[in-house]
This record gives structure tokens, C-alpha cells and sequence, in this order.
């Protein structure tokens, strides 16, 4: 195997920040980029990398990609990927240690980054006792306000050091200060940023990120915390409880600083939604409408997650004025076609509200990523066949404003208003994974939810619709459908 | 720094016992004799390169009394010694695989009820592939 960090030059600092594949994405991870600046500004010196772009590149053309995926979600063992597992987490490794440093920080964002971190963790242990090694982000447990048994034990069996839990970016400047017992170190509890702390925040720092790794160059940032819906499936609300948000003025300050640092015009906030306070999303809007008018030669574009309201809410002139603003690509959780399902979950928009936004960004050239979620807990066939029948009428119309992203099927997560629910919604549930459940009234189960999917993919597909075409999906919908149930 | 090779090896027993007496308990590990005294959950920590072999040295069992049996000859009480846990370079190895490791004539057990040897193989280059095929 090639070493596929030789392009990173070593540097004697004080931290390493790094992302632990295997996250599934063509953007960069910004953790690292927030916590190297805070880092900075503590007084030590940073070097902050994404190596989960190397990693996921390398992967996307591996000739066992599928068992890759098995590896870095289960620890599931192939003779035939070994050799470069092993010298993938060695190269990472020595890659880390070639810098120095005291502290080396993890970043997990997602639990598929859990046996990796293992491994990482095994081999820094191995090739430099010495060095501190902190773990952190939502991969950390085993849901986002779940336990915290993964963290725990390998800090029992001295793997890590610390772990770190919730708004890292505070936690982290405790840390550095050495207030160990700070609320989010080693412990459960942890206190969330309030709208005040998240301005008072310095901006992510990109300078060790290659953007030349990314299907596309954008700069990540963060506008709020929490969401303002609370959906049955979500259980971002029960790690956030309540919604924080920055300015609109100050979200513009941050995306003007970073397009002089990097000369990137293209933005992507990885927030759950960015309109969830409409006075300050409009002020951001009309700042990046203006600058974008005075600016034509160094124009912005932006991409964010984002939810539909009703007409009244949001009439023309809102989308109107998030065209000028640059917007590119809204990324919207519609979930599922059918209102009742949608209704179910706590969705507050209707077939209509759809598809007057549809016409609008038709009308002012936006693009929309429809999140999908394939077999709800009420879902059933009628639903299916209705999804299907909508995505035909919708084709001819619709398919060059519409992306797709069909998902791999729901997952009955801890710390759910589905979970807490799931005896009434005649709901059993067998995993982890938190698909495998099974509805005993509808006979709704893994297999046929899997085989669903399958199904809408490929009629979206023939339609000519845009697909998100994801490896961990394909790797959770095989596990499904070969699964008995 | 350590060869990649080189490991630890923590090997977790527990020990039941008779009226105070136990079975005895050596651990070969090549030139290396460790006598584990009998206590309860008894921890031992060895230095290995792999790949390598131990070998546990079981005795002091004496059939004729140290399998105690009801009157519908169900065992209620044998002295034994389990192993009960391994953390390989601080890698905590999965329970299941406890059960299908160390090694006695042609079975796999980690219930040591018997006068004899067991062998803990680490057949592989180093442990990083070691711990892969625990997953197996």
C-alpha cells in the first residue's frame, strides 16, 4: 500500500488534531478546523488534520471497498484487507507522531469511526506511551445522548487518556487549561454554548486541510446548534435541548475572514438547519445578497441543511432573496412523500408547502438534496407505491432541481421520541443496528424496508433523478436484505 | 521504542477452590516460569514477542474429591481455574473469543477443571493481526 499521507510535512507542535475515518462524505471535517483555532488561541501550537479525506479517497477505489466498510463499521475480519489495515493505522500513526506532539486529539464524528479509533489509539500507544491522547465528537457514544461505554472502556483499559462529550470547542479550552473536571471530561454532563459563547468562538482554522482531496472545495461552518423541530426520529434535540444560534452578522464576518485566508467562495454549513431563526437567517441573506452584487468577480455560494415552512412563512420573496444570497444547494430532511407519515413525525409542511418550494427554486435556479427516509415505523406498501407515483410525476419537471438521498432505511435510535414510544408504536427492536426492528402489526421488517429502498432507488434512477449513492448504504442495505428475520 | 512485536499481555484468571485449596497454576512463557498464586481473580502481566506459544501448567486436582456431585449427579461444586479475560497492548479481546482459544488435546475451552496443559497461541506476526482474527 502507498503511503497515502506522504503529502503532509511533518512539524514539531504542542497538538495534533485529527478526523478518524470512516466517515462517508466528500466535505471536509470541520471539528478539527474549530478546535485547532481554539487550540491556537490558547497559547499552544496546532496542526489539524483531515484524514478522513485521504482515507475516504483511498477507499472509494479500493477493489474490496465493500469489505473495507464491514471492517471500519464491525471489526468484521478479512484475510484479503489486513496487510492494509495494519498499514493503514500505522501510517496514520507515525504520520500523527512525526509532529511531536504532547497531545494528539481524535474526532469522532459518527459510531463507524469507533473501531478505527481503537486501532489508531492501539498503535500511538505501541510507538509513543508518552503521548496524551484525547478522544471526542458523537462517534465517541453510542448515540448522540447515549452511553458513553465505548469511551469508558477504552479509557479503563488505558487506551486513551481523556474523552470529551458535548460542545467541544469549550470543553477543549478547560482541557488545554488542565481543568480536567470541567463538565465533559471523562464524565457524562456537559454544558451547552449559548449564543453569546458560540460568537465568542474564534473561526475554524483550515491551514493543514488539502481542499484539493474534496469532490468539492468548500469552507464548513456553523451557524446554530440544536434544531427547532423535534422529530420522532431525531435525537439531536435530546443532545441540544435548546436552540443556539450566531448572528447573521456574524456568521457573514466569518465567511468574508475565510474567503481572504483560503480565496474559497464556496461555503457549506454543517449545522441541522439554517433557517431556524428567520430574522437572523434574513439578515444573513441580504449581507451576502449585497456582497454578492458588489462583488460578481469574487461571489459567494452556499449549501445547508434547511427546513420547508408554508407559503406563509416563507412567500417568494424569501426565496427570491436566498438565490441572491448565493445559495446553491438546500439540503431539506423531507423524510417521506406522504403527509401522514410526515405528520407523524412532527414534519410541519405539507404536500403544497412542497411543492411551491419546488417551483421556486425551479423559478430562481436552486437546487435541492431531498433527505429520504425509507420505512417508517407507520410506513407501509400504499406508501411505497405513493412514493413511487410521485417521483413520476414529479421527473419531468423537477429531476434537474431535485437530488436524492433515499438512506439506509429507518433506525429506531436510543434517546428517541421513537424509542421511548416504541411499545405503543407495536415497534420490537433488535439491534444495534438500529434498523433491525420490526413493526407486529404492519409486518414492516429490516428486509422488506431494505428491499424498498432498493426499489425507489432504482425507479428514481430509471427516472433520471440524481442519486446520493453512498457506500455505508450500500454496506447497511446488504446487511438487511441477508439478514433473516 | 518497542519492536511492533513486542507486547503485553494481560491474562485474567479466576480460581475455585475446595475448603481453602486450589489448583495450581505455571505459566511458560519460553524461558520465562511464572507461578500464580491462587486468589481469586487473579491478574498476571507478561511480556510476549510474537509469534509465539504459552503454555499453562495445571495441577493439584484430585478427581476422586475435587468434583463434588448430588444424588442426581449433578455437579454442584469443582475445583477449577478459569480464564476469564485477555487484553492484548490494552485491546480488550471479545468474551466469545475466550471460548474457542486456549487450547487442550483437540478442544477449545477457557475452563481449566483438569490436571494438564493449555497452550494460548499467538500465531501471528504481531498483534495488531492477532487481534483482527479475534473478530473472526
Amino acid at each position: 500500500m502507498k503511503n497515502i499521507f506522504a503529502s503532509i510535512a511533518p512539524k514539531d507542535v504542542d497538538v495534533v488534531l485529527v478526523s478518524v475515518p470512516w466517515t462517508d462524505t466528500m466535505m471536509p471535517l470541520m471539528a478539527v478546523a474549530a478546535l485547532k483555532s481554539v487550540t491556537i488561541e490558547a497559547g499552544k501550537s496546532c496542526v489539524g488534520l483531515d484524514l478522513n479525506a485521504n482515507i475516504y479517497d483511498w477507499t472509494k477505489t479500493h477493489p474490496h471497498q465493500n469489505k473495507l466498510a464491514d471492517f471500519f463499521f464491525n471489526n468484521t475480519h478479512y484475510s484479503e484487507i489486513e496487510d492494509d489495515i495494519f498499514f493503514l493505522y500505522k501510517l496514520y500513526a507515525e504520520t500523527l507522531l512525526a509532529h511531536n506532539p504532547k497531545i494528539i486529539g481524535l474526532s469522532l464524528l459518527t459510531y463507524a469511526c469507533q473501531v478505527s479509533a481503537k486501532y489508531i489509539c492501539y498503535f500511538l500507544r505501541k510507538l509513543a506511551p508518552e503521548v496524551t491522547i484525547v478522544v471526542g465528537g458523537a462517534g465517541c457514544f453510542d448515540t448522540m445522548e447515549g452511553n458513553n461505554f465505548y469511551a469508558h472502556d477504552l479509557l479503563e483499559s488505558g487506551l486513551i487518556d481523556y474523552y470529551i462529550r458535548g460542545d467541544g470547542e469549550r470543553v477543549w479550552q478547560e482541557f488545554l487549561k488542565g481543568n480536567y473536571t470541567y463538565p465533559g471530561i471523562n464524565s457524562s454532563d456537559w454544558l451547552q454554548l449559548s449564543n453569546n459563547d458560540l460568537e465568542s468562538l474564534p473561526y475554524p482554522d483550515y491551514d493543514d486541510y488539502n481542499f484539493n482531496l474534496y469532490e468539492v472545495a468548500a469552507i464548513c461552518l456553523i451557524g446554530s446548534r440544536g434544531c427547532v423541530r423535534t422529530c420522532t426520529f431525531c435525537d439531536i434535540i435530546e443532545h441540544w435541548t435548546k436552540f443556539s444560534y450566531r448572528s447573521g452578522e456574524h456568521i457573514f464576518q466569518e465567511m468574508l475572514l475565510q474567503n481572504k485566508r483560503y480565496g474559497i467562495r464556496n461555503f457549506k454549513f454543517q449545522d441541522s438547519l439554517i433557517n431556524g431563526n428567520l430574522k437572523e437567517y434574513k439578515k444573513l441573506l441580504q449581507l451576502l445578497a449585497s456582497h454578492n452584487e458588489k462583488n460578481p468577480e469574487n461571489s459567494f455560494t452556499w449549501s445547508s441543511y434547511f427546513i420547508f415552512r408554508p407559503e406563509a412563512q416563507f412567500d417568494e420573496s424569501w426565496w427570491k432573496l436566498t438565490a441572491k444570497s448565493g445559495a446553491w444547494r438546500l439540503v431539506v430532511g423531507v423524510e417521506s412523500l406522504s403527509e401522514n407519515i410526515r405528520h407523524h413525525m412532527g414534519k410541519k409542511f405539507s404536500n403544497e408547502d412542497i411543492e411551491f418550494s419546488l417551483r421556486m427554486a425551479k423559478k430562481y435556479g436552486l437546487k435541492f438534496l431531498f433527505l429520504m427516509i425509507t420505512g417508517y415505523v407507520t410506513e407501509v406498501q400504499a406508501d411505497i407505491d405513493f412514493a413511487e407515483q410521485w417521483y413520476k410525476d414529479h421527473a419531468e419537471e423537477y429531476r434537474d432541481v431535485i437530488k436524492i438521498q433515499l438512506g439506509g432505511t429507518l433506525g429506531v435510535m436510543p434517546n428517541t421520541w421513537l424509542d421511548r414510544n416504541k411499545k405503543d408504536l407495536n415497534v420490537v427492536v433488535f439491534g444495534p443496528p438500529y434498523q433491525h426492528w420490526n413493526n407486529t402489526v404492519t409486518g414492516s421488517n429490516p428486509k422488506q424496508r431494505a428491499l424498498w429502498q432498493k426499489h425507489l432507488f432504482k425507479v428514481c434512477q430509471d427516472l433520471g433523478y440524481t442519486l446520493v449513492d453512498a457506500i455505508d448504504n450500500h454496506y447497511i442495505l446488504e446487511l438487511l436484505i441477508n439478514e433473516k428475520n | 521504542m518497542k519492536k511492533i512485536n513486542q507486547s503485553s499481555v494481560e491474562l485474567f484468571f479466576d480460581f475455585v477452590g475446595i475448603d481453602n485449596s486450589y489448583m495450581n497454576l505455571s505459566i511458560i512463557n519460553g524461558e520465562e516460569v511464572i507461578e500464580v498464586s491462587p486468589q481469586d481473580k487473579q491478574k498476571v502481566i507478561l511480556s510476549i514477542e510474537f509469534p509465539t506459544e504459552i503454555i499453562l501448567d495445571i495441577s493439584g486436582k484430585n478427581m476422586n474429591v475435587d468434583t463434588v456431585v448430588n444424588e442426581a449427579g449433578k455437579i454442584i461444586l469443582d475445583k477449577h481455574i478459569s480464564l476469564t479475560k485477555i487484553i492484548v497492548d490494552r485491546v480488550v479481546v471479545p468474551d466469545y473469543f475466550l471460548q474457542k482459544w486456549p487450547q487442550v488435546n483437540d478442544i477449545t475451552t477457557p475452563y481449566f477443571g483438569f490436571n494438564g496443559s493449555v497452550k494460548l497461541r499467538f500465531n501471528e506476526p504481531n498483534s495488531f493481526y492477532w487481534l483482527l482474527k479475534t473478530k473472526q
